[in-house]
């Protein structure tokens, strides 16, 4: 019995409760009737060992579940924008919506690909951030299409609420005692040419806002507005959510 | 042998254990140790939180029976986690097979 409520206990501690930890505890309970004398371990071993087993694999989910809810996300969004236009709504919303998009397709791909490799403790931190920041995101883009007028996108939110309980699960199984610091390795742990490709990004997106500005308006002013005001909002985005998202490390 | 040396061969291991039928996770350990010729005598605490992680990943997949008047929880290995089995038992091939050409 105290073995038994000492792992309860134990795995309390790091985040497994309810019905994983009742049956965690049945399970070791049931290999101590068939071998009394059996080496377990210690209650605190086994749920460290829990724990480090079962948080990777309900991050790689929960990664993977958020860039789903955020593929659907997009793809409202992207039909919003091409049957809406510019009827109705508040223009603020519309323009929270297109700038929530970009954060949400860059937070989400940036979160599958650590979730995807993640093993260390740091790895899978930054990928549940990066899941967390994109879903935020999202809800971004859907409240705003909502706002623009578009009602469509509020079609996204179950799939964003149900990624955000997968995303909090994951979250919820954690070391006792860890630390929850910055990650120590930025971008350059996804990205071969870390610097290099992210300009050569921001530079991609810049342009085709750009000409898309002049080609749609015809006008070479509109473009020049539109490329300045997405330059200026990927700089802006950068300062602000590049340390959060892991994009630039915190080593000094 | 402990977990440490397994690292990396013990999803395998675990799954080979059960190609043969279903188990729980005492008869997993106990064969894997009956198989090794108890050269596997693994900390018993390391088995189970594989068993879940790789029902997690789809591999295998579990039910409650009773026995003893107990609840046991059985696993078994699912159609993907035989196709990984199958495939991991390929790689182990070729990775003895090169070896055994360097060392010989």
């Amino acid at each position: 019995v105290s073995f038994s409520s000492d792992l309860r206990s134990e795995l309390a501690r790091n985040g497994i409760r309810g019905v994983l930890a009742h049956r965690i505890v049945a399970e070791l309970e049931d290999h101590l009737a068939c071998d009394p004398n059996a080496n377990v371990g210690t209650p605190a071993e086994i749920a460290d060992r829990f724990t480090a087993e079962l948080r990777i694999v309900r991050t790689r989910r929960a990664s993977i579940g958020s860039f789903a809810a955020l593929a659907i996300c997009g793809a409202v969004f992207l039909v919003a924008a091409g049957t809406h236009g510019r009827s109705g709504g508040s223009p603020w919303a519309a323009l929270a919506a297109i700038a929530c998009a970009q954060i949400a397709l860059v937070a989400g791909t940036l979160a599958v690909m650590r979730g995807l490799r993640a093993r260390s403790a740091g790895d899978l931190r930054i990928a549940q951030r990066r899941g967390g920041v994109a879903l935020v995101a999202g809800l971004g883009v859907a409240l705003g299409l909502a706002g623009a007028g578009a009602f469509a996108g509020l079609v996204a939110l179950p799939g964003l609420i149900l990624a955000a309980r997968a995303l909090r699960r994951a979250r919820a199984i954690t070391p006792a005692g860890e630390e929850h610091g910055f990650e120590e390795h930025g971008i350059g742990a996804d990205l071969p040419f870390p610097r290099v490709t992210l300009a050569l990004l921001g530079t991609a997106v810049t342009g085709a806002v750009f000409l898309q500005g002049v080609v749609g308006e015809r006008s070479l002013s509109e473009g020049l507005i539109r490329g300045g005001i997405e330059a200026a909002g990927l700089g802006l985005g950068l300062a602000l959510l590049g340390r959060p998202l892991g994009l630039v490390s915190s080593a000094r | 042998m402990n977990a440490e040396k397994l690292k990396g061969h013990l999803d395998a291991l675990v799954l080979a254990t059960l190609a043969e039928g279903p188990a729980h996770g005492y008869a997993v350990i106990e064969e894997l140790k009956l198989r090794s010729g108890g050269a596997f005598d693994l900390a018993e605490g390391t088995v189970y939180p594989v068993l879940h992680r790789l029902e997690a990943e789809g591999l295998l997949a579990s039910a409650w029976t009773e026995a003893a008047g107990r609840r046991r929880r059985v696993y078994r290995l699912t159609r993907r986690g035989r196709t990984s089995l199958a495939g991991r038992r390929r790689d182990w091939q070729s990775f003895v097979h090169a070896v055994d050409a360097v060392l010989a």
